[in-house]
């Protein structure tokens, strides 16, 4: 006997019904053409309080930026300009 | 030649001038390697995103300089034996060219903003 396929309840997806914009980058947005190592004011924008970076799917930030401040982040990291961890973050 | 980066952060307890002293170490050998120190930027104290040799602040220094890249090992390593050194390090400095469009660039974005505030006024 063929299986009836027609009963078979359709998967919902969990962002159906939700409408996804894509975000912007904002580096491009805002033609950042160097991203410093040294600002650490430009960088803070890339850290969540608790001193870690933020993943491209919530800032979305584009590849070619995340790969760019992540090495940023990194470095300002070494000289203590950028926490590794930030705990005490009410 | 390239144009290095070197960023070196200092001991607060020390006093200005011998920090002074140090980076123009720094300076002398680059020049006495037929370098060419382009700028010098002196942060001046302050407060580290982490405690360093239990110490929560630091002097920040940042070079900017062309030299040939053998003295670079050289510089790494007088400021790896100082003792009056927290953290150093030296990058390849973005080339003049993209610093100056970076620079351009963020100055006509801060002109769009102002326009964007006056229009909406």
């Amino acid at each position: 006997m063929p299986i009836d396929r027609t009963k078979r309840k359709k998967k919902k997806s969990r962002d159906a019904g939700r409408a996804r914009r894509k975000k912007a980058c904002w580096v491009c947005e805002n033609q950042v053409l160097l991203i410093d190592w040294k600002d650490d004011r430009l960088l803070q924008r890339f850290v969540s309080d608790r001193g870690k970076i933020v993943p491209r799917r919530i800032s979305g930030t584009c590849a070619r930026h995340q790969r760019r401040v992540a090495a940023a982040i990194k470095r300002s990291r070494a000289m203590g300009l950028l926490p590794y961890v930030s705990e005490q973050v009410q | 030649m390239k144009t290095y980066e070197t960023m070196v952060v200092f001991d607060p307890t020390l006093d200005e001038a011998r920090i002074g002293a140090k980076v123009e170490e720094i300076g002398r050998r680059v020049r006495d390697a037929g370098g060419e120190v382009r700028a010098t930027k002196e942060w001046g104290k302050r407060k580290l995103a982490y405690p360093m040799s239990r110490k929560d602040n630091g002097v920040y220094v940042v070079l900017q300089y062309d030299a040939p890249g053998g003295e670079i090992a050289e510089i790494d390593r007088l400021l790896r034996l100082d003792d009056g050194v927290l953290r150093h390090m030296t990058v390849v400095g973005p080339d003049e060219a993209l610093v100056k469009a970076a620079a351009e660039a963020a100055e006509r974005a801060a002109q769009r903003r102002a326009r964007t505030r006056e229009e909406e006024d």
